[in-house]
C-alpha cells in the first residue's frame, strides 16, 4: 500500500489539424508525448493556462489528473487518459507505435509502480 | 442498385466544396470550434479520443464491389488499413486527419457515397433489413421505401435542426431483422385484409439511457400517404420535442409524455392539414427508384444441389450451417460473412478483406453486398453452385468463421478505446468472450445466442436487446460491467432485465460462464435456445447463480 501523492495536473487537448492528442508544455507549445508535458501542482495555475489555450491550434483543452511515480513517469489516474496517451487496446496503433511511447499494455500491467 | 441522378452528383460535390471551405475557415481561425462543430458533424466528422473519426453513410446497408474497393482504398490511403462497420450499417474510419477529410469525401463522391447526415440532430441514414430483396419471408424490398425516405430527408430544410437525432428503419419481412421497435420511427411493410400493401408505423422506440419499445402509430398507412405522414410526425416532434434537456429530447420522451393517443391525434391533425398540398411522388422518380432495386435475373443460375459439396468438407459444412440461409429463389442462398473471428475486433475489416469481399461479390454474387446492423457482411444473392468456391475465397482471407448467430458473433461498439463518450472498453471484453467461448464445440453446445456490448449508456452496442447484454460503466475510475438478460430486438421486442450489481472486468468472464451453465442446466433440451429458456424460467435462477451470497455482490 503506497501513500497517494497529491493530485497533479496536465493540460491536454487534440490538435486541430490532425486530431492527435497533445499535451501542454509551455505557452503555445504542445507535445504529442505525455512525458513532455508540464505538470502543475496547483489546479488554479493549471486552469489559468488552460484558459489561454489557442483555439486555432487545439480543440477541447481540459485538465487531467496525473500521478508521478517513483521513476518520475507521468501516469494518468484515469484509464481513459492512459488510452489517449498511448493508444487503443485492440491494435498497436496510435502513440504507442507512432511515437514509441509506453504501450497501453505496460501502463495497465499490474507490476507497474510497485 | 440505385444509381445517383445528375442532381445527386451535383449535390454531393457541392457539399464537399462547401465543407472544404468550412475546414479552411476553421484552420484560418475565422470559425471557432463552437461554430465549426455542427458543420463538421453534419458531414460525419467527429473528434474522438485519438483522432478525427469519419462516419460514412451506407444507405440501407447496400454496397457494390466498386464502392467496397473505394472504402478499402480510403482505409489504406488515409487511415490505418481498416474500417469499422457499425450497428447502423455505416462504416467509420478511426484515424482520419481534418486536412484529409475533403479528399476522402471527394473519393466517396466518386463512387456515389457520402457522409452527410451521419451525425447531428437530423434524420440519419435510413437502415433496412440486410436480407432485403432476398429473404423468403419478404412482402416487398424495404430499400425502395428507404431510398424514397433518403431522398426526402437529405437536406430537408425543416428537419436540419431537430431537437435531437432521428433514426428510421424499414423492414419488408415478417421477421424483423431491422430492430424497428427500437427506432424513432420503425416502418414495416404489411398487407391489409384487402391484399393492399402499406406500412405499419411504429414510433418512439429507442435504446440509450431510456430504453423504450416503440408504440404502434398506424397499423396500416396507405403507401401514398407515407411522405406527408412522416412529414407530420417530424413536424410535431420539431414543434413539441424538448430542447431544454438533451437527455429528454428524443421523440420517445415526447411520446411518453403525450401518450400514444394524443401523439397520434396531433400528427393526424397536421397530416389532414397538409396532405392535399402534398403532391404524390412523381411517377418517373418512383420508377427510377424501383428500377434501382430490380432483382438480378435469378433464372440465369442453374438448379444445383449443395448437399454433395457439404459432405466433402466438414469445415465447409460447419460454416454453411450458420452462414448460409435459404433464399427466396431456390437456386440461390443468402450468405453472411462473419466479421467476428474470435480475437478480432467486432465489425472491423481490413482493406485486404474488403477487396476480397468485393471480388467475391463481383464474381459470384451479382455485385451486391450488404452490411448488417450486427456488424457482419452479407452477400444476399449467391447461386448455390458458387457457394463452395466462395467459401474457399473467404477462408483464404480469414473471413470464414462459422459463428454467425452464435456466442462469439458479438455486437460491440468501439468503446473507450476510441469513443469520446464511452465510460468503459467494449472491444477487449468482446475479444475475451469470443476467445473463451468461441470454439465450435462450445458454440454448438450453447446454440444461437446474441451478446451485445456497449461501452456507455448511449447503447450503440444495443446491449438492451442482447440475449445477454453488457453495459460498461465507470465506477470511481474503474471499468465495471452490468449484465442484462432476455433482450430481443425482433418482432418479439423485449428490453433485457438487469441481473444486479455489475462486475469488474476480471469477474465478467466467470459471470458469463455462470450464465451459460445456468442456461444449460435449466433448458428443456438443446432445442430450447437461450432466449426461449430465459423467457420460461425468468431472471431468478440466473440471479441466484450470479450472486450466491451477499458479500460476493459488492461491486
Amino acid at each position: 500500500m503506497t501513500i497517494t501523492a497529491n493530485t497533479q495536473y496536465v493540460i491536454t487537448a487534440n490538435d486541430l489539424y490532425d486530431g492527435e492528442v497533445v499535451f501542454w508544455q509551455s505557452p503555445d507549445a504542445w507535445s504529442y508525448l505525455l512525458s513532455d508535458s508540464y505538470v502543475f501542482d496547483d489546479k488554479d495555475d493549471a486552469s489559468d493556462n488552460l484558459g489561454r489555450a489557442r483555439p486555432d491550434q487545439v480543440v477541447g483543452a481540459y485538465l487531467i489528473d496525473v500521478d508521478i511515480d517513483a521513476n518520475d513517469q507521468i501516469t494518468p489516474t484515469h484509464l481513459r487518459e492512459a488510452i489517449r496517451a498511448s493508444g487503443p487496446s485492440n491494435y498497436f496503433h496510435g502513440k504507442q507505435s507512432d511515437r514509441k511511447t509506453i504501450s497501453l499494455a505496460d501502463r495497465l500491467s499490474p507490476q507497474k509502480g510497485t | 442498385m440505385y444509381q445517383y441522378s445528375p442532381f445527386d452528383h451535383d449535390y454531393i460535390r457541392q457539399r464537399v466544396r462547401i465543407f472544404r471551405e468550412q475546414v479552411d475557415r476553421r484552420i484560418a481561425g475565422v470559425l471557432t470550434e463552437d461554430e465549426f462543430k455542427p458543420l463538421r458533424l453534419q458531414n460525419g466528422v467527429y473528434l474522438q479520443l485519438h483522432a478525427y473519426m469519419l462516419r460514412v453513410a451506407i444507405p440501407y446497408g447496400t454496397l457494390n464491389s466498386r464502392q467496397m474497393r473505394q472504402l478499402a482504398m480510403i482505409a489504406d490511403k488515409w487511415d490505418r488499413g481498416y474500417g469499422h462497420f457499425t450497428t447502423r450499417q455505416n462504416i467509420q474510419f478511426n484515424w482520419t486527419k481534418l486536412k484529409d477529410v475533403g479528399d476522402i469525401l471527394d473519393a466517396l463522391a466518386d463512387v456515389e457515397m457520402h457522409a452527410i447526415q451521419t451525425s447531428g440532430n437530423c434524420i440519419r441514414n435510413v437502415t433496412a433489413d440486410h436480407f432485403a430483396g432476398a429473404a423468403k419471408d419478404e412482402i416487398e424490398d424495404p430499400r425502395i421505401t428507404a431510398e424514397l425516405l433518403r431522398q426526402w430527408s437529405t437536406g430537408h430544410p425543416e428537419f436540419a435542426f431537430l431537437p435531437r437525432k432521428f433514426k428510421i428503419a424499414v423492414t419488408g419481412a415478417d421477421h424483423d431483422r431491422a430492430v424497428t421497435a427500437f427506432h424513432d420511427i420503425g416502418i414495416g411493410i404489411v398487407k391489409n385484409a384487402n391484399g393492399a400493401t402499406g406500412y405499419k408505423v411504429i414510433i418512439g422506440g429507442g435504446l440509450g439511457r431510456t430504453p423504450i419499445i416503440g408504440s404502434v402509430l398506424q397499423e396500416f398507412l396507405p403507401k401514398a400517404d407515407l411522405l406527408p405522414y412522416l412529414e407530420s410526425v417530424l413536424h410535431i416532434y420539431n414543434r413539441y420535442g424538448r430542447r431544454d434537456n438533451k437527455y429528454k429530447a428524443r421523440i420517445k420522451i415526447l411520446v411518453q409524455e403525450l401518450g400514444i393517443d394524443q401523439t397520434r391525434a396531433e400528427i393526424d391533425a397536421h397530416f389532414e392539414s397538409i396532405k392535399d398540398r402534398f403532391q404524390d411522388v412523381p411517377e418517373h422518380i418512383m420508377a427510377r427508384i424501383n428500377a434501382g432495386f430490380a432483382p438480378p435475373d435469378f433464372a440465369q443460375a442453374a438448379a444445383y444441389d449443395l448437399h454433395h459439396d457439404l459432405t466433402v468438407s466438414p469445415a465447409f459444412a460447419a460454416w454453411a450451417e450458420n452462414s448460409v440461409m435459404a433464399h427466396r429463389d431456390d437456386r440461390h442462398v443468402m450468405i453472411s460473412i462473419s466479421l467476428k473471428t474470435p480475437g478480432d475486433t467486432p465489425g472491423d475489416a481490413s482493406a485486404d478483406q474488403m477487396r476480397v469481399m468485393a471480388d467475391l461479390a463481383e464474381r459470384f454474387a451479382y455485385d451486391e453486398i450488404r452490411i448488417s446492423h450486427e456488424q457482419n457482411v452479407i452477400l444476399p444473392h449467391v447461386p448455390k453452385q458458387h457457394v463452395a468456391e466462395l467459401y474457399r475465397g473467404l477462408q483464404a482471407a480469414g473471413l470464414a468463421s462459422a459463428n454467425i448467430g452464435q456466442i462469439s458473433d458479438i455486437i460491440a461498439c468501439p468503446g473507450m478505446d476510441y469513443c469520446a463518450l464511452a465510460t468503459a472498453r467494449s472491444v477487449p471484453i468482446a475479444q475475451d468472450i469470443a476467445r473463451r467461448f468461441g470454439d465450435i464445440k462450445t458454440e454448438r453446445q450453447i446454440g444461437p445466442l446474441k451478446i451485445k456490448i456497449s461501452g456507455c449508456i448511449n447503447a450503440c452496442g444495443h446491449h438492451h436487446v442482447g440475449h445477454i447484454g453488457i453495459l460498461g460503466l465507470d465506477r470511481a475510475g474503474v471499468e465495471n460491467y452490468q449484465i442484462t438478460l432476455g433482450g430481443d430486438g425482433t418482432e418479439d421486442a423485449a428490453i433485457g432485465d438487469r441481473t444486479g450489481p455489475g462486475f469488474a472486468a476480471d469477474a465478467l468472464l466467470p459471470a458469463i460462464e455462470t450464465i451459460l451453465d445456468t442456461y444449460v442446466e435449466h433448458r428443456l433440451n438443446a432445442d430450447e435456445h437461450f432466449l426461449a429458456c430465459y423467457r420460461r424460467i425468468g431472471l431468478t435462477p440466473f440471479k441466484k447463480a450470479l450472486y450466491p451470497s451477499k458479500q460476493k455482490t459488492a461491486a
